[in-house]
């Protein structure tokens, strides 16, 4: 069952989407958006790197598949467990109470989640993108080792040849869009890197990932990098101005919390966008890896 | 509705497990991005869902309705999915890395070139393959 590499790519990135459709309709469209574009790049970045996974051996010995099973069901039956538990506890509403009450009259938001990850936990979401650009620049080396001899990129579709720069366009004003109306709406620095790192997947995958490159504004680790230091600034003029880091002034689009957000926005866009643009680009080769073998 | 949100999510866990369990690199990755998506869903239960109100203060009001649902749980969420994906990214290219090196994705191929430390060379099997 299953045997195909693909077959269970395409399985878990079905997964993705279904939990994206429970956050849908559980009242957390902010979720469903995340999880959508998550899933759509994670697919793209795990196709990007099968081949580098080699054949498959399909004599590979398993763990003999009673125990696999066996050990399967027993964490799945704790988890069972776990949450029966959960839901016989009586819930605690204090912080939801305290969050629902303060996010307008404090934090001028609407949308009560993103004003916890911009304003109330904005230090959390600054080590969060921190990690995030991190992440990317730990594996740019790791990238630059993968080397590939054959371009990889669909070739065929003219349909979608023709369409791709004016879906580009549509594709960034929307995530611009997203990240605008964020604050006040479903939407925010998160999800519109997101939407900007699908649409930059897109020219790489139909296109070229040098034309990719050539559409972003800066280089994409560059990006990543400008979006922290444009976040830890919005810090900074909060420290300035408020005497405590990462205290929020101004209001609308011309607020230290909006400049925080373009940082979410340019980190979450370069690093994506990074890891598929140098995956689906045959970087200049440090070597093959074959004709190593073969000196040896 | 919230019995079978457990189930779901349960059943979740244990996919993502048994992936884990398996002897294939890719495999493996592929059971820690289901694990980490149970474990967001988990976390996301843990706020009591069950309204489908987004948690949005509407207009002319000045604070969230009761009806809407947890805004907390959906914000820990979100930056877990976030997160998650970005080391689930790093994961992907060090593995893909590593079985290019050693031009296979076995786990017990790959175990067995590692260097041995002096201790446990006598249990197990010499190295098939030479580091560089």
């Amino acid at each position: 069952m299953l045997q195909n590499r693909l077959t269970t790519l395409m399985s878990v990135g079905l997964i993705g989407y279904a939990m994206a459709v429970l956050f849908l309709f559980s009242g957390a469209p902010d979720l469903a958006f995340t999880q959508f574009t998550v899933e759509t790049v994670l697919v793209v970045i795990a196709v990007a790197l099968l081949p580098f996974f080699g054949k498959q051996s399909l004599q590979t010995p398993q763990l003999a598949w009673p125990v696999r099973t066996l050990v399967a069901l027993i964490a799945g039956a704790g988890t069972f467990l776990l949450l029966l538990t959960m839901l016989g506890a009586p819930e605690h509403s204090e912080l939801k109470v305290w969050f629902s009450e303060n996010a307008l009259t404090q934090a001028n938001g609407h949308n009560v989640v993103n004003v916890i990850l911009v304003d109330f936990r904005a230090l959390d979401t600054l080590g969060e993108i921190a990690v995030v650009a991190f992440s990317l620049l730990a594996a740019l080396p790791l990238l630059k080792g993968l080397y590939t001899s054959e371009h990889r990129h669909a070739e065929g579709s003219l349909f979608i040849a023709r369409a791709m720069k004016p879906l580009y366009i549509l594709m960034l004003f929307a995530a611009a869009w997203i990240l605008l109306r964020g604050h006040n709406d479903p939407g925010g620095g998160f999800i519109g890197g997101l939407t900007a790192a699908t649409a930059s997947s897109l020219v790489a995958l139909t296109q070229s990932p040098q034309l990719a490159i050539k559409l972003l504004p800066l280089r994409p680790i560059k990006m990543a990098m400008v979006g922290l230091v444009l976040a830890l600034g919005a810090g900074f003029i909060g420290l300035l101005t408020n005497t405590v880091f990462m205290a929020h002034s101004g209001n609308g689009i011309f607020s230290t919390v909006m400049l925080f957000d373009v940082g979410v926005f340019l980190v979450v866009w370069g690093s994506f966008s990074g890891f598929v643009i140098h995956l689906l680009s045959p970087v200049t080769p440090l070597k093959p890896l074959q004709a190593e073998e073969e000196r040896q | 509705m919230s019995l079978w949100l457990i189930l779901v999510i349960s059943v979740t866990v244990s996919a993502g497990v048994w992936l884990l369990l398996s002897r294939d690199l890719f495999r493996i990755m592929m059971g820690l991005a289901v694990l980490s998506m149970a474990v967001n869903t988990l976390v996301f239960y843990a706020g009591r869902p069950g309204s489908i109100i987004a948690p949005v203060i509407e207009s002319g009001h000045q604070v969230l309705s009761t009806d809407a649902a947890n805004p907390l749980s959906q914000a820990l969420v979100l930056t877990a999915i976030v997160i998650g994906f970005a080391l689930l990214c790093f994961s992907l290219v060090l593995a893909a890395m590593v079985s290019y090196k050693k031009q296979s994705a076995n786990l017990q191929i790959l175990q067995e070139s590692e260097p041995q430390s002096a201790a446990d060379s006598k249990h197990s099997k010499p190295p098939i393959m030479e580091t560089e």
